[in-house]
C-alpha cells in the first residue's frame, strides 16, 4: 500500500514535470531567440542564454585593423573581419554582434592597436538590439503597433456596448424566441471568419473603411458582440434582480439603476468582455490580411515578416511584443474561468 | 406611452445588435453566398465550384482538414481532459501550474508560427538542445518533411498552442461538478478509473459536447501554421487557399470569386460537421 | 468488542487547523449513534473520515477489530447519505440504487431483487423510471436512503440528510430513517446539527465541539446530566440559563450567594462544594425547572423580577425577566395570563446543574 502511494506520487511529479517541460522549454527559448544577436542565431551549439558581452581582439597590420572575436565553441578568437575602413568595421560589429558605436568611438577604440600590440577588448551587446531593429527596419512596424491599438480600442467600444445591452435584456427580461437567441449568438461565435471578411471587403470599399482600424473593428466585433451578450448574459443573472428593484423602489428609473448598481456590480464580468475583445483584434492576422492588407496591425505584420528574410530573430522580437497583452490578461483571468464558463452548455 | 415603453425597452436594447447583425453578418454572407454562385459577367453559374473541384488541390486541401480535423480534435480533446482532471486537484502550486499550463493559449497565431519557426529551422533551438545533449551531431533538417509528417508535425505543433483552450472549458465544468456525486461513487464501492468513466463523464457530457465542437469547427479551418512552416502550396488546407488567393495572386480577376468558393464550402461543411455531431450527441443522451 | 473503534483519531489541515482533536469513541453493534454539534465542530470530517472520504492524520480507525483507516472507501463495506443526496443525475431512479450493487459484482436477479424490496421500503416504486431532475427534493432523499439501503452494509453513514427539507418533511423523514436503521439491523452513525433530531432519532449522541467530544450519553443523559456548560447551553431550547454564584460556606452549610439571593445546597452535592468556598461558580438552571410562585404556596421564592417579554408557546408559556443585564427565560406550563411589567415571583426546583467556572466541567 506504502508503495503504491509512492509510486502514485512519482507519476504526479513527472506528469508535471512534463507539463512544465513542454510549455517552458518552447516558451522560453523562442523569448531568448529575441534576446539573440545575429550571430548566436545561426550557431549551433550555442549556450542557452543569451549574451551580453563579447570578447574582441584587435591586431592591427598592413593600415588594416584584424578584428577577431571569441568563440565559446573553440574557446579562442577567430578572425572574422578586417579592414582599414572604420565604417566597414562598425557595421560588422553592429549587425552580426548587436554592438552599439560610433567610428569615432570605434577608431579611439582601437588606435593603441596602431602601436603594435595586440588590443583585448570586451563590448556590451545590447540585449534590445532586436527590437529597436526590428522596429526601424520593418516597414511601418511603429505605425502597426498604433493600428492594433486603435482597432482594438474599437473593437472594445462596439463589442461592449451593443453586446452588454443586448446580454442585459436577454437575461432580465422575459423575450420570446430566448433560446433561439441564444443559440444564433452561438452559432455567430463560431462562423467562419473568413466566410463575414471576404464578401465584407466589397461592402467596407463602398463605406470607404476598406483598409482603416475602425472598418477591421466592425469585422472583429460581429464575433465579439455575440461573445459579449454570453459572458453579461451569465453574469447579469448572476447580478441579483432584487439589488435592482431595491433601486427602483428607491426612486430610480431603470436607467439610473442601469448605471449605478448594475453596470459596476457587473465591472469584472465586462472587463474580460473587453479583454477578449482587446484580444480578438490585436491577435488576429487573417481578417487583417483581407481587409486591410495594405495597412497592417501587428499582427498581420509579424506574419509578412516571417515570409521574407531570414533574420528570424528580428521577427522574435515583434512576436514578443505582440504576445505581452495576452500573457497579462491569461494570468488575471486564470482565477475567473468558472464564471465565464462555467455555464457553458449545448 | 410609458408602458408601451416599458414593454418594448427589452427588445429596443436588442434593437442594436439586431441592426448589426443583419449589415455586418448577415448581409455580407448572403452576399457572398450568392457571389460565389456567379461567374465574372454576372451569370448565375456553377463556374468557380467547378474550377475548385478540377483543381488538383482541392482533393489535398480537403484530405488535410479534415485530417487535420479528426486526429487533432480528438488527441487534443484526450489531453486535455487528463490535464484537467489533475489541474481539478488542489495542492501546493496549482494555481502557478494552472497560469503556466495557460500560456501557450496565450501566444496569438503569428506568434505561435514565429516560435516554432525559431525551433525547427536548421540552427533553431531544438537542434541546439539535440546537439548540446548529444542525441545528434548534424543539425536535422526538420522543415524539409513531407506528406502525412507534415501533417503530423501540423497536428502536434497545433496542440501545443490549443490544448490550453480545450482544458480550460474542461476544468470549468469539472470544478462546477458537485463533488459529492464522485464522492458517493466512491463510497458505493467505485474505482478512479470507473467514477470518471461513470460518473463524472456522463454527467460533464454538455461540457465535452461544447469543448470539442468549438475545438472542431476551430480545426477545420487550420491555416496559418501550414503557411508559416511550409510556405503557400506544401500542405495545403482549406482556408489556406483562401489565404492564397486573398494574398500571393490577388491580382488574378477569378481570386475573388474563388476565395469566396472556398468560404462558402467551409462554411457548409462546418456547418454540417457541426450539426451532425449535435445530433449524434443528442441521440446518445436520450436513450 | 465494540463494533467500531475511534482511537485517538486526529485530522490536522496543512500541519495548522486542528479540525478532529484526539476523538475516542466505541459505537457498539446495531445502535444508532448520532454526532451533534454547531458548525465546523468536527463531527462531519469524523464521519468522512469513518468513510474513507479524508485522510487520517493520526490515530486509529477499527471496524471489527482491524484498522480501516488505510483502506479505500469502496473496501470499507459502509454506505453513506450525503447531505446534497449526491443523486446520479444522469442515471434514472432505477440506476442510482442499481449501480452500487452492480458494481459489488451481484448477479442480475439478486440486483432486480434487491432495487424493488428497497424501493418499496422507501415508497418509490412509482419512480423508478424517472431522472433525479424530475423528482421532488423529498423524493431524491428517499432515492439515497434507497440507494444505500440496497448495498446492506454493516455500517450506515448519514451526512445531515434532513437539512435540506422543509420542516414537515423533516419530521416525517426522521421515522423513515430509523425504519431503515431497523430493518437493515446495521449500525449507523447520523450526523446533525439540529438537537432535537438527534433526541428524537438516537441510541446514543456524542456532542462535538471545536474537535473535542463534549460528552457521550443517551438523550436523557444529555440533557439532565450534562457534563459541560457547553453542553447545557447547547441542548434544550432555550437553553439552560447560567447565574455566576460566589460559594460561602458556614456553620457546615453550603450557601451559592448572589445579588438576588442566596440558596443553600442541601444535597449530598454539598460535599464537592466545600472545595469551592470562596470561589465563584455557574448556576445553570433550565427554563422548566425555575418554578412561578404563587402567593398561596410553600414553594420557596428564589427572587422576584418583572416580566420583560411572555411568548405563548400553546402548551406552555416562556417568560423573560432580567437579571444583570442578562436575559432569563423560564418555561411554564402555567397557562395563566402574564402580562409585561408584572411582577412574578421565582422559585427553582432540584433538578439545577453546577459548573466550574474555569473548566467549564460540572460539579457532581
Amino acid at each position: 500500500m506504502k508503495a503504491k502511494k509512492a509510486m502514485l506520487k512519482a507519476v504526479f511529479y513527472i506528469i508535471i514535470a512534463t507539463i512544465l517541460i513542454a510549455v517552458l522549454v518552447p516558451f522560453l527559448s523562442f523569448l531568448v531567440t529575441a534576446f539573440y544577436s545575429a550571430d548566436e542565431v545561426y550557431n549551433i551549439p550555442r549556450p542557452f542564454l543569451p549574451k551580453f558581452s563579447y570578447d574582441v581582439k584587435v591586431e592591427y597590420k598592413d593600415d588594416m585593423y584584424y578584428l577577431s572575436v571569441y568563440e565559446d565553441g573553440l574557446e579562442d578568437f577567430e578572425l572574422k573581419i578586417y579592414s582599414g575602413k572604420a565604417e566597414k568595421l562598425r557595421r560588422y560589429l553592429q549587425t552580426k554582434y548587436s554592438v552599439w558605436l560610433t567610428d569615432e568611438e570605434l577608431l579611439e577604440d582601437f588606435s593603441p592597436a596602431k602601436s603594435g600590440e595586440t588590443l583585448y577588448l570586451n563590448y556590451k551587446k545590447d540585449l534590445l538590439y532586436n527590437f529597436k531593429t526590428f522596429f526601424s527596419i520593418t516597414n511601418g512596424a511603429d505605425k502597426s503597433v498604433l493600428n492594433s491599438i486603435i482597432a482594438a480600442g474599437w473593437t472594445i467600444l462596439i463589442s461592449l456596448s451593443i453586446g452588454s445591452m443586448a446580454g442585459y435584456s436577454i437575461a432580465r427580461f422575459r423575450i420570446k424566441f430566448k433560446k433561439q437567441i441564444n443559440m444564433s449568438l452561438l452559432l455567430v461565435r463560431m462562423f467562419p471568419a473568413v466566410a463575414v471578411a471576404i464578401p465584407m471587403l466589397v461592402i467596407l470599399i463602398k463605406m470607404g473603411f476598406a483598409n482603416t482600424m475602425l472598418g477591421l473593428a466592425i469585422v472583429y466585433s460581429v464575433g465579439n458582440i455575440a461573445l459579449t451578450a454570453w459572458i453579461t448574459n451569465s453574469i447579469f443573472k448572476g447580478i441579483s434582480v432584487e439589488l435592482e428593484e431595491a433601486s427602483l423602489v428607491f426612486g430610480a428609473n431603470r436607467i439610473q439603476t442601469f448605471f449605478k448598481i448594475t453596470l459596476p456590480l457587473a465591472f469584472p464580468g465586462l472587463v474580460a468582455c473587453s479583454m477578449y475583445a482587446f484580444l480578438a483584434a490585436w491577435n488576429d492576422s487573417i481578417t487583417a490580411l483581407i481587409l486591410a492588407n495594405s495597412n497592417p496591425t501587428l499582427s498581420l505584420l509579424i506574419y509578412k515578416a516571417i515570409g521574407m528574410s531570414g533574420e528570424i530573430q528580428l521577427a522574435a522580437a515583434g512576436a514578443v511584443i505582440l504576445i505581452t497583452p495576452a500573457l497579462i490578461f491569461t494570468f488575471i483571468i486564470k482565477n475567473y474561468i468558472n464564471q465565464l464558463w462555467g455555464d457553458v452548455k449545448f | 406611452m410609458k408602458k408601451v415603453i416599458k414593454k418594448w425597452f427589452p427588445y429596443l436594447l436588442l434593437t442594436p445588435a439586431l441592426l448589426y447583425y443583419i449589415l455586418f453578418w448577415i448581409r455580407p454572407v448572403i452576399r457572398a453566398f450568392a457571389e460565389s454562385f456567379t461567374d465574372l459577367e454576372g451569370n448565375v453559374s456553377l463556374v468557380n465550384y467547378i474550377a475548385i473541384i478540377k483543381d488538383p488541390i482541392f482533393k489535398e486541401a480537403f484530405l488535410n482538414s479534415a485530417g487535420f480535423a479528426a486526429v487533432s480534435v480528438i488527441l487534443q480533446f484526450v489531453l486535455a481532459f487528463m490535464l484537467a482532471l489533475l489541474l481539478n486537484k488542489k495542492f501546493k502550486g496549482v494555481n502557478l501550474l494552472l497560469f503556466i499550463a495557460l500560456i501557450p493559449m496565450a501566444v496569438p497565431p503569428t506568434a505561435v508560427a514565429v516560435l516554432w519557426k525559431t525551433g525547427f529551422s536548421s540552427f533553431g533551438w531544438i537542434n541546439n538542445m539535440l546537439y548540446r545533449f548529444n542525441i545528434i551531431t548534424e543539425p536535422i533538417k526538420w522543415l524539409t518533411v513531407e506528406g502525412v509528417n507534415a501533417l503530423g508535425f501540423l497536428v502536434l505543433i497545433d496542440t501545443w498552442t490549443v490544448l490550453p483552450s480545450v482544458m480550460i472549458i474542461l476544468l470549468a465544468g469539472l470544478q462546477n461538478l458537485n463533488k459529492e456525486y464522485e464522492e458517493a461513487a466512491c463510497v458505493f464501492g467505485a474505482t478512479k478509473w470507473q467514477v470518471i468513466k461513470d460518473i463524472t463523464i456522463p454527467i460533464l457530457k454538455p461540457t465535452i459536447v461544447t469543448a470539442i465542437i468549438l475545438r472542431m469547427i476551430a480545426a477545420i479551418q487550420v491555416w496559418m501554421i501550414s503557411v508559416m512552416m511550409f510556405g503557400y502550396g506544401r500542405v495545403p488546407f482549406l482556408v489556406e487557399r483562401i489565404a492564397y488567393y486573398t494574398d500571393v495572386v490577388s491580382e488574378i480577376d477569378t481570386s475573388y470569386k474563388t476565395s469566396l468558393a472556398y468560404s462558402v464550402l467551409v462554411t457548409v461543411i462546418v456547418l454540417v460537421s457541426a450539426t451532425i455531431y449535435l445530433r449524434i450527441n443528442s441521440k446518445k443522451g436520450s436513450e | 468488542m465494540e463494533f467500531l473503534k475511534l482511537d485517538n483519531l486526529t485530522k490536522k489541515y496543512q500541519n495548522k487547523i486542528l479540525a478532529v482533536d484526539s476523538m475516542n469513541l466505541d459505537i457498539r453493534n446495531g445502535e444508532f449513534l448520532v454526532l451533534l454539534g454547531p458548525s465546523g465542530c468536527g463531527k462531519t470530517t469524523t464521519m468522512r473520515m469513518i468513510a474513507g472520504l479524508e485522510e487520517v492524520t493520526e490515530g486509529e480507525i477499527l471496524l471489527e477489530g482491524e484498522s480501516i483507516k488505510e483502506l479505500a472507501p469502496k473496501d470499507r463495506n459502509v454506505s453513506m447519505i450525503f447531505q446534497s443526496y449526491a443523486v446520479w443525475p444522469h442515471m434514472t431512479v432505477r440506476q442510482n440504487i442499481e449501480y452500487p450493487l452492480k458494481l459489488k459484482k451481484l448477479p442480475k436477479e439478486e440486483r432486480i431483487k434487491r432495487v424493488e424490496e428497497t424501493a418499496e421500503m422507501a415508497n418509490i416504486t412509482e419512480y423508478l423510471d424517472r431522472l433525479p431532475a424530475n423528482l421532488s427534493g423529498g423524493q431524491r432523499q428517499r432515492v439515497a436512503v434507497a440507494r444505500a439501503m440496497a448495498v446492506k452494509p454493516k455500517l450506515f453513514l448519514m451526512d445531515e440528510p434532513l437539512s435540506n427539507l422543509d420542516a414537515k418533511l423533516r419530521v416525517s423523514m426522521r421515522t423513515e430513517l430509523k425504519n431503515a436503521h431497523e430493518q437493515l439491523g446495521s449500525t449507523t452513525i447520523f450526523v446533525t446539527h439540529d438537537q432535537s433530531e438527534a433526541m428524537s432519532l438516537a441510541d446514543r449522541i456524542v456532542v462535538m465541539n471545536m474537535g473535542v467530544i463534549e460528552q457521550i450519553g443517551t438523550p436523557n443523559q444529555i440533557y439532565h446530566d450534562c457534563e459541560t456548560m457547553f453542553v447545557a447551553n447547547f441542548i434544550g431550547s432555550p437553553p439552560t440559563n447560567f447565574l455566576e454564584v460566589d460559594v460561602i460556606v458556614e456553620n457546615s452549610k453550603v450557601i451559592l450567594k448572589h445579588n438576588l439571593f442566596n440558596y443553600e445546597v442541601k444535597t449530598l452535592l454539598s460535599e464537592k462544594l466545600i472545595a469551592y468556598n470562596g470561589k465563584k461558580i455557574v448556576f445553570g438552571i433550565r427554563p422548566e425547572n425555575f418554578v412561578i410562585v404563587g402567593n398561596n404556596s410553600d414553594n420557596k421564592v428564589l427572587f422576584t423580577r418583572k416580566i420583560l417579554f411572555v411568548e405563548p408557546q400553546g402548551s406552555h408559556t416562556i417568560v423573560v425577566v432580567e437579571v444583570e443585564g442578562k436575559q432569563i427565560k423560564i418555561l411554564t406550563s402555567d397557562v395563566l395570563t402574564f402580562e409585561v411589567g408584572q411582577e412574578i415571583n421565582i422559585g427553582v426546583n432540584e433538578k439545577y446543574m453546577l459548573f466550574d467556572l474555569e473548566t467549564e466541567n460540572r460539579i457532581k
